[in-house]
């Protein structure tokens, strides 16, 4: 049986929303958090376990500066979410096998050595450190890379961490501080009332003085609830994983000439994604064959011993996005009480930081961070 | 056993006699060779399944990681290692494709050339279409009729099956041996590895004659090598001549422990045990003769089955099951429920039932239903066979049990139908075959009966091991279950029970069950881990492959 009445309700539980309940709770804030399926089981437990810092290749070539200038005051809020993660393990009292051993975004051309330098220069203005290396400092930190590699982007906070451990570690520290949380529960209506939200779930109806929306791609959906558009839609990927292999690859591998993310983790397999779109069926998501050639094929361009290690699975999820990358953070215009806990894209490695942002905000305070420039609520 | 070597291989450095036409897995044994490969952990594991879906018989093939050794066949001259657990990626081999990817498009493809694929290829293929039989072995025939691959005369069942497959080829089917099929695609598309190079099927239908695999018991020591599945055996025996073991002990439950044990008898083994779940068929007097009533043939030669282990003077214990195996005295002891008199064996062969082998029709969205009697998925098929996927067609086991001779009316049945669906003759009148089936499957039941092979929740020590391929035993499945996971899926991602190699082909039925106990939920198609791809472990290469082809293709 729910109970009828929470100080905050959470809806979404991934790793920004259980996070969240996790610093309300330890507030001393009552909260009840949603989900309606399984915890993690989409972006935040279903993504590659990559930690991103630097301004992502593809976007910054397709979408040009102008973009990355008004992306990059974002990368604060990455800088200051990877500082949290480097914590967590301890904080929540599991080995989250965080390793932030540095990204690599691999150049092949002159033109990618160019736009990798032009890159690092807007990074570089929002506080963050991309180094461009040649060919031979390269090779010095990473033999494995193919003969053509002629430098890269070299980001040296970038890492991973392991999304399978991380959701369940959270969930169980938020319980710990008092947060209750209910599974397969549906939020199918909001209702705005005297000051409050009454959220009417297939469960049954819970008041709350505050709501918190950390429902991903499901996050439009539960805004429109309450009359609010949001530009934050659902996009399925996929993602491979190799059997075990000797420890050989520290970093976080990037390509120039695609879509590529390649990290080797904790348990020696490879970890090969870098937002191929997996192929819908139904209201379910399958593996898309030229996606997985093409993944496969962007992996094997840049590390090319991976061509003689078998792939072992590979799995399917929605994750979240906007057109502009920045995040929807803060509370609701015309909506007060009613915050706004998204960050497209990247969520996984700007969880920490999110999920602080918001339990400020819900509680009252002022943000870790100040939010303009980053939350397009906040321009 | 017969023949003499046709040169030596070595492992380890170790010289090692081959005969022509064994597998690694065979010629090893033969030497008396059990591990194969070193787990993360640290344990030691050697040939299970002996038909690759186990992945726990890996070696390394001259310098090549990860290579099965039940499905590699031995070469003079090889050099076989060891399977370390974390092998070098700088030093894993980067194989370019033998051949440019070869792309077919037949009327039909039939994904397995066992009873039930081959039965239907001579039906489609008389019918007027044009079929392309695909077999992960190089001699088809599939598990039932186990064809020979050294020389040496056929038995009965191996003659009836090398007539099937004659008369397949002779109706003008292609079969291509040595395919792996990693990828089954929404439009019919089939993404495989044959012979390295990348091999793409679009056929316009697909009947998928896959088979079944079998159920082992999960006890404590079933993953210690010189532990496998009675059809691995079979398959050492049948196919290459080669005894598991000396000294051989049989358990589980089910008419395939008997034959394997009388075949091994014959061909040398001492077999020191028959253990079988199920009560004695004169314990059972009414459901002996509905048996007998329903097969007479067929179970009158299991009861001569019965009559000659008991002549050799092989004990078969009714109603006995399986505590645990240790390694001990060099060998294995094996240790009956309640028993005070363990035996020693050099081989453990245990079969307590088949699960489909039904990846392919569950990753192209068939629906099943959950049959509790066997504990499996039943793929949902009308009368001809059809699932509920359009142009997709499932015969035989890997649609739920039923055995070689349903799967062949199946395969009939299935054959004419999509067949005519595409346009080749009419269909035919299927009744004859419906009522061989309908025979058939009511045998099945009757068999079934008589042995217990009722699915199980895992009542084992915590240290047993539930996930071979992960190692995650016991306990930690239990801690996993303490969370409340509301899926067999969350249960995975928790624990990483069925993340390895095999992809949970052994544990995740045990998951699936284990979670809907725990939610007071009834087993249904989707309790099980969701299907992935790949189907099979694939190197990258051959999915590299595939990609040129894939870009011309509509």
């Amino acid at each position: 049986m729910m109970q009828s009445k929470a100080d905050v309700v959470v809806i979404g539980g991934g790793i920004a929303g259980l996070m969240t309940a996790m610093y309300l709770a330890e507030d001393g804030a009552d909260v009840l958090l949603l989900e309606a399926g399984e915890l993690g089981a989409q972006a935040s437990g279903a993504n590659a376990g990559s930690i991103h810092l630097q301004i992502q290749y593809p976007e910054f070539v397709a979408y040009g500066e102008a973009w990355a200038r008004a992306y990059a005051p974002c990368l604060r809020l990455l800088t200051s979410s990877l500082t949290l993660w480097q914590g967590l393990s301890d904080r929540v009292g599991e080995d989250l096998q965080v390793k932030l051993a540095g990204g690599l975004v691999v150049a092949r051309t002159e033109t990618q050595m160019q736009a990798i330098a032009a890159k690092a220069h807007i990074e570089a203005e929002a506080g963050v450190e991309t180094i461009v290396l040649n060919r031979s400092d390269l090779r010095d930190i990473a033999p494995y890379l193919a003969e053509d590699a002629i430098g890269a982007g070299y980001c040296a906070r970038e890492g991973k961490a392991n999304p399978l451990r991380a959701t369940p570690a959270i969930a169980a520290a938020a319980e710990r501080a008092g947060a209750v949380i209910h599974r397969h529960t549906r939020v199918i209506a909001i209702e705005a009332e005297g000051g409050g939200y009454t959220v009417v779930t297939d469960k049954g109806r819970v008041q709350a003085g505050r709501v918190v929306n950390a429902a991903g791609a499901a996050a439009g959906q539960i805004a429109g609830m309450l009359g609010l558009t949001l530009g934050i839609d659902g996009f399925p990927l996929q993602v491979t994983v190799t059997e075990p292999m000797a420890a050989t690859i520290p970093h976080l591998i990037y390509s120039a000439a695609g879509k590529l993310s390649l990290k080797q983790v904790a348990n020696g397999g490879l970890v090969i994604g870098g937002g191929w779109p997996a192929a819908r069926r139904g209201d379910g998501l399958v593996t898309d064959p030229r996606s997985l050639t093409g993944n496969m094929g962007m992996a094997a361009g840049v590390v090319p011993s991976v061509a003689g290690v078998r792939a072992l699975r590979s799995w399917t999820a929605w994750v979240n996005g906007t057109p502009d990358w920045r995040p929807i953070l803060g509370e609701a215009p015309g909506l007060p009480g009613f915050f706004l806990a998204l960050f497209p894209w990247v969520g996984f490695s700007a969880g920490p930081m999110t999920a602080r942002i918001t339990a400020d905000l819900v509680m009252g305070r002022p943000p870790t961070l100040p939010l303009k420039g980053i939350s397009v609520l906040a321009d | 056993m017969t023949g003499q070597p046709a040169g030596h291989f070595t492992f380890d450095g170790k010289s090692v006699p081959l005969r022509p036409g064994q597998s690694l897995a065979a010629a090893l044994t033969e030497a008396g060779l059990r591990s194969f490969r070193q787990t993360a952990k640290g344990a030691t594991r050697g040939i299970f399944c002996g038909m690759g879906v186990c992945q726990d018989c890996l070696v390394t093939v001259n310098g090549a990681p990860n290579r099965r050794a039940c499905m590699t066949p031995a070469v003079a001259g090889q050099d076989i290692r060891t399977q370390v657990p974390f092998p070098d990626l700088a030093t894993a081999p980067n194989p370019q494709p033998a051949a440019p990817a070869r792309v077919i498009a037949p009327d039909l493809l039939i994904v397995g050339g066992g009873a039930g694929g081959l039965s239907a290829a001579i039906a489609a293929r008389r019918a007027g279409a044009s079929v392309t039989i695909l077999d992960e072995r190089k001699v088809g025939g599939g598990q039932y009729f186990k064809q020979s691959a050294v020389s040496g005369p056929l038995d009965a069942q191996q003659s009836a099956g090398a007539d099937l497959l004659a008369q397949a080829l002779a109706a003008g089917a292609e079969l291509i041996g040595e395919v792996e099929i990693w990828g089954a695609f929404d439009g019919l598309l089939f993404l495989a590895e044959h012979k390295g190079a990348a091999l793409i099927a679009r056929p316009r239908a697909a009947i998928i004659a896959t088979g079944a695999y079998e159920r082992p018991e999960i006890r404590p020591g079933w993953t210690l090598p010189g532990v496998m599945t009675t059809g691995a055996a079979q398959t050492l025996w049948r196919s290459y001549r080669t005894l598991p073991g000396k000294r051989v002990a049989l358990v589980g439950s089910g008419p395939l422990n008997l034959q394997v044990g009388l075949e091994l008898a014959q061909g040398g083994a001492e077999v020191v045990m028959i253990a079988e779940r199920g009560p004695a068929p004169w314990l059972r007097p009414i459901a002996a003769a509905a048996l007998a009533l329903s097969g007479p043939a067929l179970a009158w030669t299991g009861l001569r089955s019965l009559a000659d282990l008991r002549k050799r003077g092989v004990p078969v214990r009714h109603g006995a099951a399986l505590d645990r195996i240790d390694a001990a005295e060099g060998a294995l002891r094996v240790t009956l429920m309640g028993d005070l008199s363990p035996v020693i064996a050099d081989a453990v062969l245990m079969n307590a039932g088949f699960d489909p082998q039904n990846e392919i029709l569950r990753l192209l969205g068939a629906e099943a239903i959950y049959d509790p009697a066997f504990g499996h998925l039943r793929i949902t098929r009308d009368d001809t066979c059809a699932t509920t996927v359009p142009g997709l067609y499932a015969v035989g086991d890997c649609a739920g049990l039923g055995g070689a001779p349903a799967a062949m009316a199946e395969g009939r049945i299935a054959g004419r139908a999509a067949a005519a669906a595409l346009g080749f003759g009419d269909g035919y009148d299927t009744f004859a075959d419906q009522r061989q089936l309908g025979r058939a499957r009511r045998f099945q039941r009757h068999l079934w009966a008589l042995h217990d092979v009722a699915p199980r929740l895992p009542d084992v020590p915590d240290d047993t091991l539930i996930c071979r391929c992960e190692e995650i035993d016991a306990g930690q499945i239990r801690a996993g279950l303490g969370e409340k996971p509301g899926h067999a899926g969350t249960l995975k991602r928790a624990t990483r029970v069925g993340m390895g190699r095999c992809q949970g082909r052994y544990c995740g039925p045990v998951a699936a069950r284990l979670v809907a106990a725990a939610t007071g939920t009834p087993v249904q198609d989707r309790s099980y881990f969701a299907p992935r791809v790949p189907i099979k472990p694939v190197a990258i290469s051959a999915i590299l492959a595939a990609e040129e082809a894939l870009k011309d293709a509509p």
